[in-house]
């Protein structure tokens, strides 16, 4: 278990679901090693104490918050149907439980011995969910690609390449890939592509607002997606949005529902520093130029991420479908339970 | 029988007479129908330069430039759809390597001023300009009129040998385009009443003089001009690398305002890391990003001030590729763009996007990343693949509204304003 924890400290996540799969695995482990008989309270003290601990060392992820609410969800939920209820009742915010006015108040604190069991199930089945998404959003990829189409990118996210790949052979267009510099993921989607045979024309991230004019249509993968529906995707992607906002060119965001926080983030001012992170100069400009005794008080910029706001974005293109930007808050109450929010903050 | 008598005879001259004067506006009336024929044949010819896609075009480009002794630049084969109308040379051939060295080679400034356009040692609008004068300076003195000939139109000939070798090596800027013009039109307003030598003086100082009024000149006019709309507590962005911003920034710096300056770089080129040289070296406090992180500096920018290739007539501003993102989202976030250009950059064309007319680069130059150490370049080994295309343009084209403001040596106005200023330019000068 500590082996998860040193990870987490130090290494960097890469590649799909990775980190999500850490994460589940690990509340999995804590939850297995318990006694046998549990109450639902017990349960969730367990998982925010061991949340709480994991997100002290890596607070900028996103995912590991949503990973966690998801699991306090699930063992409220699995208590509720332990009892006897449809697990709709655990959910306290639903519209149509306003209206009903049942005043059902589950019963926490009862120890039962198939909790456990059934939590680590549920987790089970979420854990596979997250792993088919990719599959799942490279599916809907004929409904929203026309023949003879010219899309843009920017950058490598595993959603595009499976989704572009897999319609590939179904349909026939070209992609634009923006480089995405200094990281350059554009290069590794561009090879990807090529492999699969779908004609590839990479430009320099400086020559897309030019290309803009000529593209039908702009997809991008994101790193996480925020309840009013802005994204925090790669860096690069706010330039894409505004100039695809500019030419009236519609933007498509791919990304799986594990990856909807239940954050706000309304402050595009890039005050709030904590959102980003920022890398190593050295890929912007190279120690053999910057470190020169002269370049002592120049500051180099490398985040990592870019805030995207809801209002550049056309449609999300979901595991579950697709999904107007103003209409995420729907996802959400299927997702986690409004009052778990907090418990992670104190 | 009896109306013969009464007609008056007519002597045979005079029938001769009747008959010239009716072949004679016969013949007028075929040379009016043939001047007007002539009249509705003179169209604007259309460069060849685009036109990279017309067979028969480059056919008749290559004949007149092998009469010439100019080598054509073969161009690179693999191009992406939207600019197959435009030239890609192709790096690896060279076009020096058949330049002999009689009478009629090209003179070797030259030649050498050629080669270092094309391998990128002179960039920037003015230096390239600046280049060229010196080198047609050295080609007017050195020339030598064979007898039978004048002078003009000996110099003409080799004026336009020496331009279409150094269109083939790099294409013109619209600012050594401007230039060519006004040497051809002081050329062409010689008298012809002076000797050899003393033409050659007055072309040469002529020519010493339009770098000094409308480059040098011009730049600290311009700098005098901007400085006073720059703040202390001001950040301003700049892009890439423009020697009139350099100056203006530098001379900011010495009068004392207390500012900070926010560079934005893009590939391939990487221009730059020469301004935060030259920047910091000055002791400018300066901040250094890739235009992808455009977005997140972008709160904390007051003003941005950049330097243009050319502006068109229509207002639209032609940069190095990036510029139209950076005035984009310089738009969106209310911060006011200036663009700093000298007057002799300004273009009677016109044209809306970056596709019709452009310069190609290398394509490959887009494949490989900067940061080479660091990460494994992918794609070269992937060019040959039919599937991989890659689009290196040089330049883009910027709409006037994004541009709050464009600064030159005759004033400040809105881009807009352009085709009024050539007007009046041309009323005072031989332009």
């Amino acid at each position: 278990m500590e082996t998860f924890l040193i990870d987490l400290e130090s290494s960097e996540f890469t590649g799909f679901g990775n980190l999500s799969y850490k994460v589940l695995n690990h509340l999995r482990n804590v939850i297995h090693h318990t006694r046998s008989s549990q109450t639902a309270t017990e349960l969730i003290e367990l998982v925010v104490k061991e949340g709480k601990k994991i997100l002290l060392l890596q607070s900028n992820e996103h995912i590991i918050q949503n990973i966690i609410l998801r699991v306090l969800k699930i063992i409220r939920e699995e208590c509720v149907k332990i009892l006897g209820h449809s697990e709709d009742l655990a959910n306290k915010e639903t519209l149509h439980k306003m209206l009903t006015s049942n005043d059902f108040q589950a019963n926490f604190d009862l120890p039962s011995k198939e909790l456990k069991v059934r939590v680590i199930e549920m987790m089970k089945e979420y854990k596979t969910e997250i792993e088919d998404s990719l599959q799942s959003i490279a599916a809907q990829g004929i409904e929203h690609i026309h023949a003879d189409e010219l899309i843009l990118t920017i950058g490598y996210t595993e959603s595009v390449e499976h989704f572009l790949t897999k319609t590939g052979p179904k349909r026939n267009f070209r992609v634009v890939v923006a480089e995405g510099s200094p990281s350059y993921g554009g290069h590794n989607l561009a090879k990807s592509l090529i492999e699969a045979g779908i004609e590839a024309t990479v430009i320099n991230d400086s020559a897309i607002f030019a290309v803009m004019s000529r593209v039908n249509k702009v997809i991008l993968g994101t790193s996480a997606m925020f309840a009013n529906g802005g994204l925090k995707a790669t860096i690069g992607s706010h330039l894409v949005a505004l100039a695809a906002k500019e030419h009236s060119v519609p933007l498509y965001v791919l990304a799986s529902i594990h990856q909807l926080s239940p954050e706000y983030y309304s402050d595009i001012t890039g005050k709030d520093i904590s959102f980003n992170k920022l890398s190593s100069p050295e890929g912007v400009l190279g120690f053999h130029i910057s470190g020169s005794a002269k370049y002592t008080d120049l500051e180099i910029c490398n985040p990592q991420y870019d805030y995207v706001p809801p209002d550049l974005v056309t449609l999300f293109i979901t595991n579950t479908g697709g999904v107007a930007p103003l209409n995420l808050y729907q996802l959400l109450g299927d997702q986690y339970l409004h009052g778990d929010y907090d418990l992670l903050k104190k | 029988m009896m109306g013969d008598e009464n007609k008056p005879k007519k002597s045979k001259s005079e029938l001769k007479a009747e008959r010239r004067a009716k072949q004679e506006a016969e013949r007028a009336a075929k040379a009016a129908k043939r001047v007007d024929a002539g009249k509705k044949k003179s169209l604007p010819s259309v460069p060849a330069n685009i036109q990279a896609d017309n067979p028969q075009v480059v056919r008749k480009v290559t004949k007149q430039l092998e009469k010439q002794m100019v080598v054509r630049h073969a161009d690179e084969q693999k191009k992406v759809n939207m600019v197959v109308h435009l030239h890609q040379y192709d790096r690896t051939s060279s076009i020096t390597r058949s330049i002999g060295f009689g009478k009629q080679a090209i003179h070797p400034a030259i030649v050498q001023v050629g080669l270092k356009y094309s391998q990128g040692f002179i960039t920037g609008s003015n230096a390239r300009c600046i280049a060229l004068v010196d080198a047609l300076c050295h080609l007017i003195k050195d020339i030598k009129t064979p007898k039978d000939k004048m002078f003009k139109f000996h110099l003409e000939s080799k004026l336009k040998q020496s331009i279409n070798y150094v269109e083939q090596c790099r294409p013109k800027s619209i600012s050594m385009g401007n230039a060519i013009k006004f040497l051809r039109s002081k050329l062409y307003n010689l008298p012809s009443d002076i000797t050899e030598d003393e033409s050659k003086d007055v072309l040469i100082s002529a020519l010493r003089m339009f770098v000094k009024e409308n480059i040098e000149l011009a730049g600290i006019a311009i700098s005098k001009s901007v400085i006073t709309k720059i703040r202390s507590g001001d950040n301003i962005l700049t892009f890439g690398s423009s020697s009139v911003v350099s100056r203006l920034l530098c001379d900011a710096y010495n009068s004392g305002i207390d500012f900070t300056v926010t560079i934005v770089d893009a590939r391939p080129k990487l221009c730059g890391v020469d301004m935060l040289e030259k920047l910091v070296h000055h002791g400018v406090k300066c901040t250094y990003l890739h235009i992808t992180a455009i977005s997140h500096v972008m709160p904390r920018i007051t003003k941005v001030i950049c330097g243009a290739h050319g502006i068109f007539s229509n207002g639209y501003v032609m940069g190095t590729v990036g510029l139209a993102s950076v005035c984009m989202m310089a738009n969106f976030a209310n911060v006011p763009v200036i663009i700093c250009c000298e007057v002799y950059k300004f273009s009677e064309h016109v044209q809306t996007d970056s596709f019709v007319k452009n310069e190609l680069g290398d394509p490959r130059d887009v494949l490989t990343p900067h940061n080479v150490q660091h990460k494994k370049a992918v794609l070269p080994e992937m060019w040959d693949k039919d599937c991989l295309k890659a689009l290196n343009i040089t330049y883009d084209v910027t709409p006037p509204k994004y541009i709050s403001m464009v600064v030159t040596e005759l004033g400040q106005f809105p881009s807009l304003s352009v085709p009024a200023v050539l007007r009046m330019r041309s009323k005072i000068s031989a332009y």
